[in-house]
């Protein structure tokens, strides 16, 4: 790995969480822009879920092997929880001050996210939307249960990790291709899932989750999950009428080409790899498509423009 | 730009908090050292501050004792000097009373040609300090009665004069251990006498009688 280990432009460690396993990574700025000095990745227990009473312990244990691996700066971390652990709903609220608005989407949660348990609830403010003659505030709301934040902290926290942040994949992905042009299709793909991110200047507009199955990618039935993928780009269009997204991001896992040929002749735009489009300096052997969610991540806080300049 | 936040607030504070702890402590310690270089510095400078009077107090604190102590060694020496102003006052036979009585005594034949009265002071008895004895004791000395030494030199027509006047002078209450300390012939151009030398202890504890009262000589106390 290479990048300045400079205390002054360390960033923090970016730690995504999937199912799967755990990866983390650390971007550091290069000439050029910005590079992954380190990166690991350490499976967690097949059968693990988070809302086991073993997953803070279990996450913890992952964590600590993972540091291991690579000479990681500083113990500064932003993580994200696993993309399933989170429930996603998008809602349109009456036009308001900003002020008012993280009250209400609190209020709006209450009534349409029920989890059984107390819930933490973050939002996206997506825009201004048109309905029918009313300007209406699109918001993303997201959700998910403390004690599910309390078990990932503890993990964390267990291996020795500062957390400053617990970040959503969205808010990742859209920071990893802000630079990317005005508005960017990023599809994640994980072991379980496709996380689907559209962005604009590292704004989310819409975040979905569209599982897979147990089968996994490779048996997933594509024309399904290209008519998903399909509708979110469609609920976009319609939505905020502006830029249609130039072209489809495929990051994470490897995504059959079954699938890509069937998003892509699905959407009518062609697909780019992350690493073709990103910028980012990376080791030869290495790609930054799996570490997406971890580089953008370790990105939190960094202004637009610099990241603009790792396009 | 997005910016979720799941992280609860009181873990933000926690680890603001841990991260502090080692400044605050560091604060801290250099606070009270600070405080501590003040204090001592400010207590050094006021005790150099108050270091002149503080010498001046014990230089006047020694000069006044000095002088206590002189005038109490003054007024030692001046009572000590009317202790034997008063003991030579308070003395029950005086010089003059002794004289009169060897005057009465001594025959018209006898001649005395020299005469010698010495007081001899009390002197303090050598005190028998035993080990087991306390200071007090030890700082209370006795002392010896004070007597007369009256030495006597004349010229007696015969040794029987000179008998007689020892005789005389040892039946006498006023005078203890009479002794004739020499006798001889003595010859001039007419006459030829015997010279003598007689000593004499006058104890004085003991009351003077006149010889013209009529209790007599014979009532002195012993």
């Amino acid at each position: 790995m290479f990048g300045g280990n400079n205390k002054k432009s360390r960033r923090p460690i970016g730690v995504s969480v999937t199912l799967a396993g755990v990866r983390l990574a650390q971007v550091s700025p290069t000439a050029d822009g910005y590079a992954l000095s380190a990166t690991a990745f350490e499976p967690l227990p097949e059968s693990l879920s988070i809302d086991d009473a073993n997953y803070g312990r279990e996450l913890g244990y992952a964590l600590s092997a993972a540091l291991k691996q690579a000479n990681f700066t500083g113990k500064q971390c932003v993580s994200a929880m696993p993309p399933e652990s989170m429930h996603c709903k998008n809602i349109r609220l009456p036009k308001m001050p900003e002020a008012e608005l993280a009250e209400a989407v609190t209020w709006e949660a209450k009534e349409r996210i029920v989890l059984g348990e107390p819930a933490s609830i973050q939002f996206y403010s997506a825009g201004e939307v048109r309905q029918g003659d009313a300007i209406r505030n699109e918001v993303v709301l997201l959700a998910t249960k403390c004690s599910n934040i309390d078990a990932h902290v503890q993990g964390l926290t267990q291996a020795g990790l500062e957390p400053t942040a617990i970040d959503a994949t969205g808010a990742a992905l859209a920071r990893i291709s802000a630079g990317l042009g005005n508005t960017s299709f990023t599809v994640f793909a994980g072991t379980k899932s496709l996380e689907v991110v559209i962005a604009r200047g590292g704004r989310v507009l819409l975040n979905k989750l569209l599982p897979v199955g147990e089968a996994g990618l490779d048996n997933a039935d594509t024309a399904e999950l290209a008519r998903e993928i399909g509708l979110c780009l469609r609920y976009h269009t319609v939505t905020f009428r502006g830029e249609k997204p130039a072209s489809i991001l495929f990051a994470g896992e490897p995504v059959p080409d079954a699938l890509v040929n069937a998003v892509t002749q699905a959407l009518g735009i062609p697909a780019t790899s992350l690493d073709e489009a990103s910028g980012f300096s990376h080791h030869a052997n290495e790609t930054l498509s799996p570490w997406a969610v971890a580089a953008g991540l370790s990105m939190r806080g960094l202004a637009a423009p610099a990241m603009r300049g790792a396009a | 730009m997005s910016d979720i936040n799941f992280l609860p607030s009181r873990y933000v504070e926690l680890a603001e908090r841990s991260r502090r702890r080692p400044m605050n402590f560091l604060a801290i310690g250099i606070t009270a050292i600070a405080l501590v270089g003040v204090w001592i510095l400010s207590d050094r400078s006021t005790a150099l501050a108050y270091r002149p009077q503080i010498l001046q107090a014990e230089l006047d604190q020694r000069a006044s004792a000095k002088a206590e102590a002189d005038a109490l060694r003054s007024e030692m020496s001046s009572i000590q000097a009317q202790r034997v102003i008063a003991r030579e006052i308070s003395q029950p036979v005086s010089a003059a009373q002794v004289l009169a009585t060897v005057a009465q005594i001594t025959p018209h034949a006898i001649k005395l040609t020299d005469l010698e009265l010495v007081a001899y002071h009390p002197t303090p008895r050598k005190a028998e300090t035993q080990p087991h004895e306390s200071a007090h004791a030890a700082a209370e000395p006795e002392y010896e009665p004070t007597w007369l030494k009256l030495t006597l030199s004349g010229v007696a027509p015969e040794q029987a004069d000179i008998v007689a006047l020892t005789r005389a002078f040892s039946e006498h209450p006023l005078f203890t251990q009479v002794r004739l300390r020499s006798s001889g012939v003595v010859q001039s151009e007419y006459i030829e006498a015997r010279a003598f030398a007689i000593d004499i202890s006058i104890d004085l504890d003991r009351e003077f009688v006149p010889a013209a009262s009529q209790e007599g000589a014979s009532h002195a106390n012993p």
